[in-house]
């Protein structure tokens, strides 16, 4: 049994104008993909081909089966369709519910983003020990988790800091010493690089692939830079590359490379 | 706690700081405002006190027999302080304003032949009423109730002298409670509105109808005050005298109508009403002060249920404002409230988050506005103009007055009102997609 398994995932987001569809868009269409424990795999493809909506489903952020109507723009309306399943470890986290799901994702699932996210109001040290609070562990103790994950980020001199104050590849480093210190499992990081310059880019690439190493963790990364993922003689540094084609095609063209 | 640093960092302390001081303002408006209630709701009963006994067991007539039994039976009562009849009844009265004047009488042969220094010439006949001494300058014919009081001990006579407006010498009040001296006039009480100009110490002299033959002028009285009611009016004026003055106006000696009794707790009398009701016998009506004001209590309840309704009003608007700041709130720190939930925040934390944040300000407005309630309350007692307001509403001394009980029920109400208004935006808050509240 494979650590992650996606099974005929759908998703489709409509406008409605009214009554009428005024417009669709099926970015997800009967997606299925198995990940092994411990493995670094990238997903990559066009924009709008569902790379962070599936990483949002397997997160459990996004939910995969339902249908729900959201305001866009003023009378427009989106309804938003899925259907499928996806278990991480047996955990059925696409059917999961409040509590069960919240603490599973606290406790398994570690998330970067883009932009980093990190709480403003909070210093370094808060913003990382706030997962391990979340989790009901003592003040000092997260404090002193949180000290150890800012030392293997190389970021312990800045931990009194405020996040304003710190370079936007240290704010990406603080981001994955937050979603790493509970110790997940899986770590989903959604375009980690997209804001960084290209020689940031590598060194936070690099660490994931340190953690994904030492810690074997699996990762999934979404990406658009390709050249982030082969080394200088074209190797590819991660396990697997997952090219998400376009949903129309998806049943027959998802390609692994 | 989680919740605390949670509730610190969604909520801006330049929010927090406006609803901690809208808190403060309301509770101390609400304690401002409580406090002259019971003020006047206090002056109320008092005046109610003042007029009427705490149960009055009345009868046609009382007999001497009957008075010396329930005396007996009822001084044995630990509840009961005085117990003594009385006379109490409404009766039509002539009251005349009268001027005295000094004159001299001595037997002639043909019977008193009088002389007024004053008002009549040297050698000139006086004319009856000229003999007894006065003038009559101003009349007024109606409906008193007159009440003939025992002061037996101080207690009918110090809760008639919460009502009176002039504060007569020890021995006019004495005078009042022994009852008439030989050639003096009676000593009275009525009320402020009932004679207007009247002074202490004015003469009057009062005749009934009822009782009076033609011819006979009536008695004589002195009135020792009049009697300030404030705001409650009665439905007849009240006419006060000393038990034996009443029975000589009324031409009646021996007469009571009515078992005065006062309690240690004026409260109390309607459970003791029942409790007397076997002792007294069937054939007599138990009234308490409360039934007999049954209509001015009403007043007073409707009055504090509009200043209920006024306050709870102005209240609910409050939460309504703290309702819309805090969805305001849940709003600005969606994408906050995104990256928690990816970390696995739980339903549970963000509402306790925002219900610890509102009891938080909660408890800073009711410390700090209790304080600057009774501040304020204090302050707003010293201003003249104020005192002299509530003094002609009927609340001669009025004072910083909170009910324990009154505060426990804001303390309580307040922290379930801040815990309701917690929740709407609390459960905005649970609604926030994390995939939208990240693009935010």
């Amino acid at each position: 049994m494979a650590f992650i398994e996606i099974r005929d995932v759908h998703r489709t987001y409509r406008t409605v104008d009214g009554s009428r569809i005024a417009s669709e868009e099926t970015v997800l269409n009967g997606l299925s993909l198995d990940v092994a424990r411990g493995e670094l795999m990238a997903i990559v493809g066009p924009n709008g081909c569902g790379k962070s909506t599936l990483l949002n489903m397997i997160g459990g952020l996004d939910t995969v089966e339902k249908r729900v109507t959201v305001r866009v723009n003023g009378s427009d309306e989106a309804t938003v369709e899925g259907s499928g399943s996806i278990t991480i470890d047996g955990f059925p986290i696409s059917s999961a519910k409040g509590d069960e799901r919240a603490d599973f994702i606290n406790r398994n699932v570690g998330f970067v983003f883009q932009s980093h996210h990190l709480i403003a109001e909070l210093d370094v040290l808060d913003n990382v020990a706030l997962p391990m609070m979340i989790r009901r562990v003592s003040r000092r103790k997260a404090h002193a988790a949180a000290d150890e994950m800012l030392r293997r980020v190389e970021l312990e001199k800045h931990a009194k800091k405020r996040p304003a104050l710190l370079s936007g590849g240290q704010k990406q480093r603080v981001a994955i010493a937050r979603a790493l210190i509970n110790r997940p499992r899986l770590l989903l990081a959604d375009e980690p690089t997209g804001s960084l310059d290209p020689a940031l880019k590598g060194s936070i690439f690099e660490l994931l692939r340190k953690l994904n190493r030492e810690d074997q963790l699996t990762v999934i990364l979404v990406t658009h830079d390709l050249d982030l993922l082969n080394d200088a003689e074209g190797r590819s540094k991660v396990d697997r590359v997952f090219q998400l084609a376009e949903a129309k095609k998806q049943k027959l063209a998802t390609t692994e490379v | 706690m989680i919740e605390i640093m949670l509730g610190r960092n969604l909520v801006k302390p330049n929010y927090a700081r406006f609803l901690t001081i809208g808190t403060i303002l309301g509770i101390a408006a609400v304690i401002v405002v409580q406090s002259l209630f019971a003020n006047y709701y206090r002056a109320v009963e008092q005046h109610l006190l003042g007029l009427h006994p705490h149960l009055a067991v009345t009868k046609e007539s009382i007999s001497p027999a009957e008075v010396e039994k329930w005396s007996l039976a009822l001084g044995r009562h630990d509840g009961i302080v005085a117990a003594a009849p009385a006379i109490d009844l409404v009766t039509n009265a002539v009251v005349s304003e009268v001027e005295t004047h000094p004159v001299v009488c001595a037997d002639g042969a043909g019977g008193p032949a009088c002389f007024d220094f004053m008002k009549a010439a040297a050698g000139a006949a006086l004319t009856p009423r000229q003999a007894m001494g006065y003038e009559i300058e101003r009349t007024r014919v109606a409906n008193v109730r007159l009440r003939g009081l025992v002061v037996d001990g101080s207690v009918p006579l110090h809760s008639v002298r919460r009502l009176m407006d002039v504060r007569t010498s020890a021995d006019e009040l004495r005078r009042l409670a022994l009852g008439p001296a030989e050639g003096m006039p009676m000593a009275c009480l009525f009320d402020r509105t009932f004679f207007h100009g009247a002074q202490a110490l004015d003469d009057f002299l009062v005749r009934l109808p009822a009782t009076h033959r033609d011819g006979d002028e009536g008695r004589l009285f002195r009135l020792v005050s009049t009697l300030n009611l404030g705001m409650q009016r009665s439905e007849h004026p009240n006419f006060i005298t000393s038990l034996e003055s009443a029975r000589q106006l009324l031409g009646r000696p021996g007469f009571a109508n009515v078992f005065e009794i006062y309690v240690r707790d004026p409260h109390e009398a309607p459970g003791l009403a029942q409790d007397l009701a076997p002792t007294l016998g069937g054939d007599v009506e138990i009234t308490t002060w409360i039934d007999r004001d049954a209509g001015s209590f009403r007043l007073l309840d409707v009055l504090r249920t509009v200043i209920f309704i006024i306050l709870f009003s102005v209240v609910v608007i409050a939460a309504l404002g703290i309702v819309s700041t805090l969805s305001l709130v849940v709003m600005e720190n969606r994408p906050t409230i995104a990256i928690l939930r990816a970390m696995g925040l739980r339903d549970r934390n963000l509402y306790v988050a925002l219900i610890l944040k509102c009891w938080q300000i909660a408890a800073v407005g009711l410390l700090c506005g209790t304080v600057l309630g009774f501040a304020a309350s204090s302050l707003l007692l010293q201003v003249p103009g104020f005192r002299q307001g509530l003094a002609k509403m009927g609340v001669p001394a009025p004072e910083v007055l909170v009910d324990p009980g009154g505060l426990a029920v804001l303390v309580v109400a307040t922290l379930l009102l801040y815990l309701a208004v917690a929740l709407v935006p609390a459960r905005d808050a649970c609604r926030i997609d994390p995939v939208e509240g990240l693009h935010a």
